[in-house]
Order: structure tokens, then C-alpha cells, then sequence
């Protein structure tokens, strides 16, 4: 684990859909980041803050989870979507921060109607969540075979990828507008403050009181 | 894209040589010197069992071609030990204190410890109180680490007691949740219970709830003098622990990503002794250690 100042901590953050709610966040914990934080054209990647223990990282949503698995990271924000496909021993995640809301769910086709869902022993399903998509559906017997997609699995059923897509879904606008309907969900999504689990038994002092203060802040907002 | 397999080694294997070679040989020598000059006994358990002996998911499977018989390399070498405890050293005179350094191999690594061939150390003392014995283990792993030069953290734990608790609570599908402490996810009864105990992070406060035997244990380890070893306590910690009975630890460093080491107290399944014991993985460490002398 390098650290820029000794003793001093690492908190990872997903660039893009939930910044502007853990914003939110920020101000309740008087951090404030140095200014190109909220410049998008920067390409820092790394920010202090006013806290001289406390810096930023800016990464995407999946790699905070790796991040703060191999320690490089002591904190991050991560969302259960994450948590559930990365499944590390080392990642603690002891704070619902009640934020970027939505749900994890299986879609297909709507002009295939109701009956679409699966019957048979296997499936295919095109995913952002491999693991996730297999375990759901290993828990009722079917084998799932997956086409991981980075992004735009909603263009998989019409473009005959998979017939089925797994992923993120809030409003549903996203999915009509690509003639797609919600068949099932599979678990409800929020994002967590999440801990490396070294830095939780190892630097109780600073890390703990960050969480402590990350938890009166989301039962203030509550 | 294609590339020449024969000169590529498995995923998780490689060779070491040169200076990580030799310092590797120092700090098991290290260990091996620590351990037997606190009396525990050097054995030599064999690569290979028969499969049925070991209930490891995560072992190497293999068949001997002169039995037939499906065989497993390796992949703890604890089990072994406790074996020999129970079969072959059954009547050598308790208590039976017992260390090993051998390689161990995992059918597949993790993303944080790709690697599947492991130097496996550790000791165990069989047939001797738990308040007794655990100390001994400390007491042992503290001159361990003092000889390699690198200060631990040994976070306490008491498994056992805890999946008890959770049973009286009728709540042992909360153990997922409570293993990534996502206290958000866990039922009432067990989010109070969480609470009374969160607040108890190292010897100096010892939760009243504990029988007066284990109080009795954690006071004679909060007394301990031992260079090197910062104890932390964690009752919310069950992670990996199955057949431990009594108080247990996992051992850390704050530069080095993963744990590094786990033991604690239990009671052995063939011959129900009391027993206790540590291992450690020595290949993370090696970078960390300093000039470790033998």
C-alpha cells in the first residue's frame, strides 16, 4: 500500500452517475477536495483534500472495488451491483450510504410477451454482471451463459446477442426505449462505503472514525 | 494470440531464485530455530493423501497410479498434523507441541493471492488447557516475527462462541453479511448484538458476556509481554474459522494487502483434545522482512 503522506488514507470514488449524490456527502463531512475534483476535463486522477489525512482517487465504479480489495485503497464507494460480482473476503462494506438507487434486473424482449421466461436448463443472457447472472440463475437450476458487454446491453436482445439482458435499471426509460421489458428483478441496489479489510484491523484510529462519520452523515440524511 | 506454453509456467506457479530465493531459505530457517528452541518438535508430513482424508474443495486432485486410489495434494498442512496427533503420536506424552515448513499447493488462487504454491509454517501444541497453550502460541509467534523484523497486528476472535450466539438468535444465515460487516443487512437481534460489541476493539475492554474461563484467557493475554505483536480485537470476526472452538486471530500488517497468518484454540475431532495452533504464508512476507537472521 503506498500512501502519499504516512498515516494518511485513501478513499476511492466512481467516476460518473453517483457523484453528484456523494457530493452530497462531502459537504456533510466538511471535505473539500482541491478544485480540479469537480473539473471534468482534468486528468488527475489522484486529489488532496482539506483533510491532510485524507486523499482521492477517481476510478471506475468496478475498479474502486479492486482498489480497496488490494489495499491501494483503504475506503471507496461502491455499488451492491459491484460488491455481489467482485465478491472479495477483503472488502468490508459496513455503511448503506443510501445512495444511487436502483436495481439489479434480468430483460428481454417485450414484443416476446410474458411467457419469455425461461423454461428450459439453460439460458443466455448478455451482462455487465457474469457472476452475478450465474449464480441467480444456478439457485434455480439453470445454466446461465453470459456475453460480458461493458456498456449498451440493451442493444444485445435486438441485435440477437442473447435474448436477455442483467443489469441496472432505475426508471425503466432506458429499456422502453430500446423495446425491452423488465421480466425480474434480482436485488435491489445501493451504494455502500466500503473498507479494506487489513485497513479496518490495522488503523482503527483514523480509518474507524471516518466511518463512524460517514454513518451519522447517512442516518442524518435518512 | 499465441505464445510458446512450453516456456510458461501454470497460472499461480513460478520460480524463485537469486536473493527472494535465499531469503526465503533464511526466514523459514528463522522460523524452523524459533519453534524448536521453544520445544515444538519438527515433523514432515507427505505431499500426498488419499483424498478421503482431506475434505478440501480446493486441493489438487491426482491419481496414484500404483493404487488407483484418487489422491490429493496438499493444500493445508495443519490437517496433516492434526492427524499425526491422532494416529501415529497418539500415546508420545502431552502436551505435544509439533511444527512444520512445507510447500502447499491450491487448486486456484484468489484475485488479491494469484499464487498456488505456497510455504506453508506453523506449530501446534495438542493436549494442553487453552490458557495454557494459546499463550505458548504467541509467545512463539512474537519470536518469530521479531527474528524477521517486521511488527504484527493480532486481531482476536472468538468464532465459536460467536456462531453459537447466532444460532441462540435463530440467525446463522446472517453469518454472510456479518463476514463483509454489512451491518445493514442484518436482522434486528443481531444488529444489537453487533452494536454491544463493536465498541470492544482491544483487550483493555473484554465484553462481559464471555464465560469466566475465556475472561480468565484474555487476561493473561493482555499481560503478555511480547515485543512486536499489537493485539486488536474483532467479536464480530468468523471469516474462515469452521472447527475452532475457543478464542482464535488473524494476523496483519498495515503495509501488506491480505492476512498474513491465522490460529487459534480448538478441540481436536478424532480424540476431542484440546489444541492450538498458527500458520503463516511466508511468500507474501518475504519483501517486508528484514535481515532476518537464523
Amino acid at each position: 500500500m503506498t500512501d502519499s503522506a504516512p498515516g494518511a488514507l485513501t478513499l476511492a470514488l466512481p467516476k460518473g452517475r453517483i457523484m453528484a449524490e456523494f457530493a452530497a456527502f462531502l459537504r456533510r463531512l466538511d471535505i473539500v477536495p482541491e478544485a480540479d475534483f469537480f473539473d471534468e476535463k482534468t486528468r488527475k486522477l489522484q486529489f488532496a483534500t482539506n483533510q491532510p489525512g485524507l486523499n482521492l482517487i477517481l476510478v471506475r465504479s468496478f475498479d474502486v472495488a479492486t482498489f480497496v480489495a488490494f489495499g491501494g485503497a483503504h475506503l471507496g464507494v461502491a455499488g451492491h451491483d459491484v460488491l455481489m460480482e467482485t465478491g472479495s473476503n477483503d472488502v468490508y462494506a459496513p455503511v448503506d450510504l443510501h445512495i444511487g438507487k436502483c436495481r439489479l434486473s434480468l430483460a428481454g424482449r417485450a414484443d416476446a410477451g410474458a411467457g419469455q421466461l425461461v423454461s428450459s436448463s439453460h439460458v443466455r443472457v448478455a451482462t455487465k454482471y457474469p457472476h452475478t447472472t450465474r449464480a441467480h440463475f444456478a439457485a434455480k437450476g439453470i445454466q446461465a451463459e453470459t456475453i460480458k458487454l461493458s456498456g449498451a446491453m440493451e442493444l444485445a436482445p435486438m441485435l440477437g446477442l442473447a435474448p436477455f439482458i442483467v443489469d441496472l435499471v432505475s426508471s425503466g426509460a432506458t429499456l422502453k426505449a430500446n423495446n425491452l421489458v423488465e421480466l425480474e428483478k434480482i436485488a435491489d441496489i445501493s451504494s455502500k462505503l466500503i473498507v479494506n479489510r487489513t485497513a479496518y484491523k490495522t488503523r482503527r484510529a483514523g480509518l474507524h472514525d471516518l466511518v463512524a462519520r460517514f454513518e451519522e452523515a447517512t442516518d442524518a440524511a435518512a | 494470440m499465441s505464445f510458446n506454453s512450453d516456456a510458461v509456467l501454470p497460472v499461480g506457479l513460478q520460480d524463485v531464485t537469486g536473493k527472494l530465493a535465499e531469503k526465503r531459505h533464511t526466514a523459514r530457517a528463522a522460523f524452523l530455530n524459533a519453534a524448536t528452541a521453544a520445544g515444538f518438535s519438527l515433523t514432515i508430513p507427505p505431499l500426498l493423501e488419499f483424498a478421503d482424508s482431506s475434505r478440501d474443495a480446493n486441493a489438487f486432485m491426482v491419481m496414484d497410479p500404483h493404487s488407483r486410489a484418487p489422491m490429493v495434494l496438499r493444500s493445508d498442512i495443519t490437517p496433516q498434523v492434526m492427524r499425526l496427533a491422532a494416529t501415529l503420536l497418539r500415546d508420545a506424552p502431552r502436551p505435544l507441541k509439533l511444527c512444520y515448513a512445507g510447500d502447499v499447493l491450491r487448486s486456484a488462487g484468489t484475485a488479491l493471492r494469484p499464487e498456488r504454491q505456497f510455504l506453508q509454517l506453523g506449530a501446534e501444541i495438542f493436549g494442553d488447557t487453552p490458557a495454557k497453550a494459546l499463550p505458548a502460541v504467541l509467545t512463539l509467534l512474537s519470536a518469530v516475527f521479531a527474528r524477521w523484523g517486521l511488527p504484527v497486528t493480532v486481531d482476536i476472535c472468538f468464532p465459536g462462541w460467536l456462531r453459537g450466539e447466532l444460532k441462540r438468535l435463530d440467525a446463522e444465515t446472517a453469518e454472510a453479511a456479518l463476514k463483509r460487516k454489512d451491518f445493514s443487512a442484518l436482522p434486528a437481534a443481531v444488529k444489537t448484538l453487533a452494536k454491544q460489541l463493536a465498541g470492544h476493539t482491544d483487550l483493555s475492554s473484554i465484553p462481559s458476556v464471555f464465560d469466566t474461563d475465556t475472561k480468565a484467557l484474555l487476561a493473561v493475554i493482555k499481560n503478555l509481554n511480547l515485543p512486536g505483536l499489537t493485539f486488536t480485537t474483532d467479536w464480530l470476526e468468523l471469516d474462515g474459522f469452521s472447527f475452532q472452538t475457543g478464542p482464535c486471530f488473524t494476523i496483519f500488517n498495515p503495509a501488506i494487502s491480505g492476512e498474513i497468518g491465522r490460529g487459534g484454540v480448538y478441540q481436536t475431532a478424532t480424540n476431542n483434545e484440546h489444541a492450538a495452533g498458527f500458520s503463516v504464508y511466508l511468500d507474501p512476507l518475504l519483501p517486508y522482512l528484514g535481515a532476518s537472521s537464523a
